[in-house]
């Protein structure tokens, strides 16, 4: 079974060299490929990969931008949805973020939107 | 090697169909609770702002499912997004259906429903059934105990809860107590109140809230719950708390009255969460071999903070604003009742009114609850007016996200024992698993009476639970 879905991943990757957001691993293990990123994305991948996994792993976060819903609540998960959410956790008890991380988070979610939509 | 070849084609077809099959496997969107316990508990059960918002949506989510018109999402719903890579790729997809196949309709404000497996839905049925244990453990150490019993184990209970919604119209909650031993003292234990009860080694088993809401009543905000439950008084409920004990305020009795404001009864009650930030509730309660039904009735308003629906409040990300951080939330309510004691047709007529305030700041959160109340026959034959005045105040603070204190401060007069009780509770709760939490609780109380002190009590409590 492994050696099937690892052959399927081989096959994905290979054919789909030119997408523009990647997407790693599976279940709690999943994550985008930061490979293609600007530069000036780097700051915000960071934020993510530090701050937004302290409480749970970032399979909900690619979830959210990849399919556009949000995966718990099942609220439309778009531009409007990064500030909010980004509000919430900033007010959250013991989030532990600032609001430079905050912006900055918001910022490379927006960005990862737009990527997501990309041919 | 072209053996070799059609097996790589036959594996290749078939990895969708496995791969999808995997896919729908996950329950990603399947339960609508799908979440940790932090999503709407600060330390469980006591709820957060979320949890608050949820509860008062009898279990939906309602943000506002679409943008505003003129401010058209960047990313519209409707459009599917191209994912493209390796990864989970068909969990999205089946979210994005699922989602899709809900309503499309722009005007749509709560959440769409969930149509994961359509038989399920149309029959209503849950996904998975929804039903979780709970279970306390209560020691006391108390070292003027006047049978000697210093240390005093015996307070346990496992109770059955269950709760829900049937496609976003009717949320329904359970609560039955399988077990619960040890006498039922508000002001020293958790144990499920078991009205059949009595303190026996295994006290009968009863169930304390069984209600049904029917939400959003011909499109309205108004929802109508009926059954069992205890009637929206105060702000929270008594189970509404990380320490063990409650609240006086929430459990106090007068007399031989076993009225508290927190007692399930059997009602049936109108509220609605009106323009996001207001809430109201009025209902009736039947009480048994009575002809006259008691009434009640809740205001509150919440200022700052998320709102009533879960809305995040506009916050400028460029400027700090203490206001940011600060949410007030102010409740008043008054409940009219008339009772009898266990086995005598005498009446007692009762009122209480009653005011919440609760302030979050941050990490901070204070309650403040009073009550008064006025009885004019507690012990059901003296016909003993009585007064009450009871006041709690509570501050409390997240240490960590598993770790909370708190120190509250208690005042009860009740004008039938002529004695001023005054309470200093603090107490300590950590969670080392989102499920289990363990609180350590320390309680002195002093009681007073016109001249002098009559009675001090100290208390260390260790309470215990998980639920799952
Ligand atoms: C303090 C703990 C905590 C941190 C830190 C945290 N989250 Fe969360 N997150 C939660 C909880 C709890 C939930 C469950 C639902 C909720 O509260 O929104 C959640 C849910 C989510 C969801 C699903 C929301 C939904 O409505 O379905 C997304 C997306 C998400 N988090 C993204 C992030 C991102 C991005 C970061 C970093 C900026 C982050 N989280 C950091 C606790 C945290």
């Amino acid at each position: 079974m492994r050696l099937l879905l690892f052959l399927m991943m081989v096959c994905l990757s290979a054919t789909d060299a030119d997408a523009k957001l990647k997407v790693l691993g599976k279940g709690e293990r999943m994550r985008f490929d930061s490979a293609g990123f600007p530069a000036n994305m780097k700051p915000g991948y960071d934020v993510m990969n530090t701050k937004c996994k302290a409480c749970h792993s970032l399979e909900r976060v690619v979830l959210a931008i990849t399919s556009g819903i949000a995966p718990v609540t099942g609220q439309p998960f778009d531009k409007m949805a990064t500030k909010s959410y980004g509000i919430k956790m900033l007010r959250k008890p013991n989030s532990n973020m600032s609001r430079d991380d905050i912006k900055t988070i918001i910022g490379f979610m927006n960005f990862l939107l737009d990527e997501s939509v990309k041919p | 090697m072209q053996k070799y070849n059609k097996l790589l084609l036959f594996i290749l077809l078939a990895l969708p169909i496995v791969f999808v099959n995997q896919a729908s496997a996950i329950p990603a969107f399947s339960y609508e609770h799908n979440t940790e316990c932090t999503a709407c508990h600060t330390i469980y059960p006591e709820l957060n702002e979320y949890g608050e918002a949820f509860l008062k949506n009898g279990y939906v989510w309602t943000k506002k499912l679409r943008a505003p018109k003129e401010t058209t999402p960047v990313k519209p719903v409707v459009q599917k997004p191209e994912v493209k890579g390796v990864g989970d790729q068909a969990l999205p997809e089946q979210l994005k259906a699922d989602s899709l196949s809900a309503e499309e309709d722009d005007d749509l404000v709560y959440a769409p429903k969930q149509r994961k497996n359509e038989p399920l839905w149309i029959s209503g049925l849950p996904e998975k059934l929804p039903l979780s244990l709970s279970a306390t453990l209560n020691m006391a150490y108390n070292k003027d105990a006047a049978d000697k019993d210093k240390l005093d184990f015996s307070t346990r209970a496992l109770s059955l809860l269950s709760g829900g919604v049937f496609r976003d119209k009717v949320s329904f909650w359970v609560k039955y107590n399988l077990y619960t031993q040890g006498a039922f003292d508000p002001a020293v234990s958790n144990t499920p109140l078991n009205t059949t009860a009595g303190s026996g080694p295994n006290a009968a088993p009863d169930i304390e809230e069984v209600a049904f809401m029917y939400r959003k009543v011909f499109e309205t905000p108004v929802n109508i719950k009926v059954g069992r439950f205890r009637p929206k008084l105060s702000l929270w409920k008594k189970s509404n708390k990380t320490s063990v004990s409650d609240f006086a305020t929430n459990t106090y009795q007068v007399g031989s009255s076993k009225f508290t404001l927190d007692a399930p009864e059997d009602a049936i009650e109108a509220n609605a969460v009106i323009g996001n930030r207001l809430f109201v509730a009025a209902g009736i309660v039947d009480r048994n071999g009575q002809e006259q039904k008691e009434r009640y009735g809740h205001i509150s308003y919440k200022v700052g903070g998320t709102d009533l629906l879960g809305k995040e409040p506009e916050v400028d990300l460029d400027n700090e604003h203490f206001t940011d951080y600060l949410a007030i939330t102010l409740a008043a309510y008054g409940y009219f009742g008339k009772n009898s004691g266990d086995s005598s047709f005498e009446r007692n007529k009762f009122f209480r009114f009653g005011g919440d305030l609760d302030v979050l700041y941050m990490n901070f959160r204070c309650r403040l609850s009073g009550v008064v109340g006025k009885d004019d026959n507690p012990d059901f034959g003296s016909k003993l007016k009585t007064d009450s005045y009871v006041l709690a105040a509570q501050a409390e603070y997240m240490l960590a996200l598993n770790l909370l204190g708190l120190v509250r401060y208690e005042y009860q007069d009740i004008g039938y024992s002529g004695v001023i009780v005054h309470r200093i509770i603090p107490a300590v709760t950590y969670a080392p698993i989102e499920n289990t939490k363990i609180t350590m609780e320390y309680q002195y109380q002093r009681s007073d009476n016109e001249i002098s002190t009559v009675a001090t009590d100290q208390k260390l409590l260790l309470g215990l639970r998980f639920t799952f």
